[in-house]
């Protein structure tokens, strides 16, 4: 008699919840309740403390409405919702930044380009440091880094959040890594990190 | 890990997980993506793709009781919340056989304490659950029935309401924000009468046809409730919700409420009116034909009263119920391009209606032996803008029974259509399709005692007239139409209490007295104003309990005493359960 391990929904992998959410959607939770706070603070350095709770909870709204295109082949879905995550991010900025220019035109205010294309993250005492070296690299090059370096990403999983080639990751972080090379701990002194 | 990134990664652990609160606002949002999926897998809910037209054009003649509708659920619902209900009439046994019905008796008990004074507390019954939301279900001792879901709720005093639907927009109670039009409809719920109807449909502006789920409860009840989120997709401009419709075992439409669409006239007579039983009640001559008041019994056990003029039928009330008090001296106005029509209902034998127009003089109306007015005001005497109306009712000993100001309708009904726009501070709103949003500027803007930044957007529209927009409210309104003196009222319920609104061009100060003899003068910034209440007025025996309108020499133009006693308005330290599973500020 082949023997199965006991799995309760919050011991099912994210693939098995996400199929089981395709009859059941209130299972879809166990993804949300397992990685919400990633989620969340990937977005905090990505986009700011302020706006990262919206961001967060629409990540995992569109997350669930898309969970039918979710590859069950993967076990674990975090690569998945970081790139809903970035493109999530991406797009809001995107809208800033049309609203900021409209605005502009209308009434002569700065706009949220001329403060800079970080303008959206917060004075949070922990990482504005870090943020002003984040703030010098492309949105492309600060996801690839966050992953990478916070969220401990491997190769494959980067580029399969990011959709890129294995190659191109593997160059960038290498590309990163001199450009920041030293720039990083200094600023993490100055905020005793 | 390279060595370069340790940093980053410190950086990463060092900082906070979500707060609870963060947490707990994107659950909610997930839920109500999993409870509208959750519904629609059921089996009991379906979404179709209609060719458009073709039954939405029964939605476009939708009848007065609609509006009704949800006049008595608000009322209800208002009710409910200060606990003062007076229920009668009974439940009415489904007569269907064919819905698959909840025992009341044996569903579970344990509900919240207090749902509504009347109701009978141990026969409280949870009743369903969609997705978070729960909904309870209480008969009343008279025979009637009162629900709560999702923090709001209403009663039918008689059960016999065809349909009864309740609109909740999104908002923040935290930020104050509560959010302005269809575009911010976060969920609908109501009931449906078992004994007409066997399902409900929500009908959308892309032909898309929701039908949620219906839970049918056993007499005492005998009624079927449902529940249904709104999708972000579906408040979008194109997509939004046209009507909600109930529906017989034929699918014929039993009934709409089509009331997010703020019609002012229809091109037939109210939907369910059996027409030929109609019998004038009132009529006067105009220069395009004689208009018309009709009353007629529906085929709901209602009477529908309306009024036809040149194609165009006006519902002057809702269609009533047995039961149900008319809207007593009630008066209102009636436009047609520039004829304009006052007319009043129930005005005492004997008694008399005063009319007060704009250019200081005024007309007295006797009514017809049925108690009707129905008046042609001369063109002169509406001519002046923003200038005030009023009338009076007046028995026949001369006693003044009520008075009340009019707003003139605007000339079409355009400035209802409304579309979702997005401000420059990316809220959104429903405003007037006339509302020229480009042109957009802050009209007001501060930051209240708590710290958030609050500000009042006003937009010009095409045409003439003005759009606002504020934290937890907004509105068009066309020139001519006549502001009350004492639109700005008090929005609290959130984190602060702000006072704001639009008032009439002749205020020159809005008086705010407190019940601790504190006194605040305010000066409308171009006819708006948007004040703080500060929080050394939020304690019992120190809130706002007059405001007083005044013109530029001083003297009063009109006071209303504020709801200083009122529950939910203030914030407070310990909120305090009132019931229904909803805690507030005493």
């Amino acid at each position: 008699v082949e023997r199965k391990p006991v799995t309760g929904p919050q011991h099912a992998s994210d693939a098995e919840a996400i199929a089981r959410s395709q009859s059941e959607p209130s299972a879809f939770a166990v993804v949300f309740e397992r990685h919400f706070s990633v989620i969340y603070r990937f977005l905090c350095l990505r986009a700011g403390v302020q706006p990262a709770a919206d961001l967060a909870s629409e990540t995992f709204a569109i997350a669930f409405r898309r969970r039918a295109d979710y590859d069950l082949a993967r076990p674990d879905a975090r690569p998945w919702l970081f790139g809903i995550a970035v493109n999530v991010t991406r797009q809001a900025r995107r809208s800033e930044r049309r609203l900021g220019r409209a605005l502009a035109r209308l009434s002569g205010e700065r706009t949220i380009d001329q403060e800079g294309p970080e303008a959206g993250l917060d004075n949070h005492p922990n990482i504005t440091a870090v943020n002003e070296v984040l703030a010098e690299l492309s949105p492309a090059d600060r996801d690839l880094l966050l992953l990478f370096a916070c969220m401990e990403f491997t190769y494959e999983q980067i580029a399969e959040t990011l959709s890129l080639p294995i190659g191109t990751v593997r160059s960038r972080v290498h590309r990163l890594r001199n450009k920041l090379r030293g720039r990083l701990s200094e600023a993490a002194k100055e905020v005793g990190v | 890990m390279p060595s370069e990134f340790f940093a980053l990664r410190e950086a990463w652990l060092a900082l906070e997980e979500p707060s609870e609160e963060v947490r707990e606002d994107a659950r909610a949002r997930l839920f109500e993506e999993i409870a509208l999926e959750d519904s629609q897998q059921r089996g009991e809910s379906t979404e179709q793709k209609q060719r458009r037209g073709g039954p939405r054009l029964h939605s476009r003649l939708a009848i007065a009781v609609l509006l009704g509708l949800l006049l008595l659920l608000t009322w209800a619902t208002l009710t409910l919340a200060f606990g003062w209900h007076v229920l009668f009439g009974s439940a009415q046994r489904a007569s269907h056989s064919s819905k698959v019905f909840k025992d009341f008796d044996t569903l579970d008990v344990g509900a919240p304490l207090g749902m509504a004074s009347g109701v009978i507390p141990n026969q409280t019954r949870l009743v369903a659950i969609f997705g978070r939301i729960r909904l309870w279900v209480a008969p009343t001792r008279a025979g009637g029935y009162c629900f709560t879901i999702a923090g709001g709720g209403g009663c039918d005093r008689l059960g016999t309401l065809p349909l009864a639907v309740t609109y909740a927009m999104s908002g923040s109670s935290r930020s104050g924000d509560m959010g302005i039009g269809v575009a911010n409809m976060r969920e609908i719920y109501g009931a449906v009468n078992p004994r007409w109807s066997e399902s409900v449909e929500l009908r959308f502006d892309d032909g898309a046809v929701i039908r949620p789920r219906v839970v049918w409860v056993s007499a005492p009840i005998a009624q079927g409730f449902f529940y249904q989120p709104i999708s972000l997709d579906h408040r979008r401009a194109g997509h939004r919700l046209l009507e909600v419709v109930a529906l017989d075992a034929e699918g014929n439409i039993v009934d709409v409420d089509e009331s997010m669409l703020h019609r002012s006239y229809y091109g037939r007579p109210p939907r369910d009116a059996v027409v030929g039983e109609a019998a004038e009640v009132a009529h006067v001559e105009t220069p395009i034909g004689d208009a018309i008041v009709w009353q007629a019994p529906s085929r709901f056990d209602t009477t529908c009263t309306w009024l036809e003029l040149a194609g165009r039928f006006y519902y002057l009330d809702v269609c009533r119920l047995p039961g149900y008090p008319p809207l007593r001296w009630t008066g209102q106005l009636v436009r047609h391009g520039n004829l304009v029509l006052f007319y009043a209902a129930d005005i005492p034998s004997g008694g008399s209606v005063r009319l007060d127009f704009a250019d200081g003089h005024h007309v007295r109306i006797r009514p017809d032996r049925d108690g009707f007015v129905l008046y042609r005001v001369a063109r002169p005497a509406f001519l002046k803008s923003g200038q005030p109306w009023s009338y009076t009712v007046v028995a026949a000993n001369g006693k003044r029974l009520l008075r009340s100001d009019l707003s003139l309708p605007p000339l079409t009904s355009q400035v209802y259509a409304e579309r979702t726009v997005r401000l420059p501070d990316g809220q959104f709103a429903s405003l007037s399709r006339k509302a020229i949003v480009a042109k957009a500027r802050k009209l007001i803007d501060f930051r209240v005692e708590q710290g958030t930044r609050v500000t009042a957007w006003v937009i010009p529209m095409r045409g003439g007239g003005r759009c606002y927009v504020y934290p937890s409210g907004g509105g068009c309104a066309l020139p001519g139409n006549h502001d009350s003196p004492l639109g700005a009222q008090i929005h609290g319920g959130a984190a602060f209490v702000l006072l704001a609104g639009a008032v009439r061009e002749d205020v020159a100060t809005y008086e705010l007295r407190y019940e601790d003899g504190a006194v605040e003068r305010l000066h409308p910034v171009e006819g708006f104003i948007m004040h703080e209440i500060p929080s050394s007025h939020y304690a019992r025996g120190h809130r706002l309990e007059l405001v007083i309108a005044r013109a530029r020499d001083g003297h009063e133009l009109a006071r209303q005493a504020q709801p200083a006693r009122a529950t939910g308005v203030y914030p407070c330290e310990k909120p305090v359960d009132i019931g229904h599973g909803v805690r507030a500020c005493p």
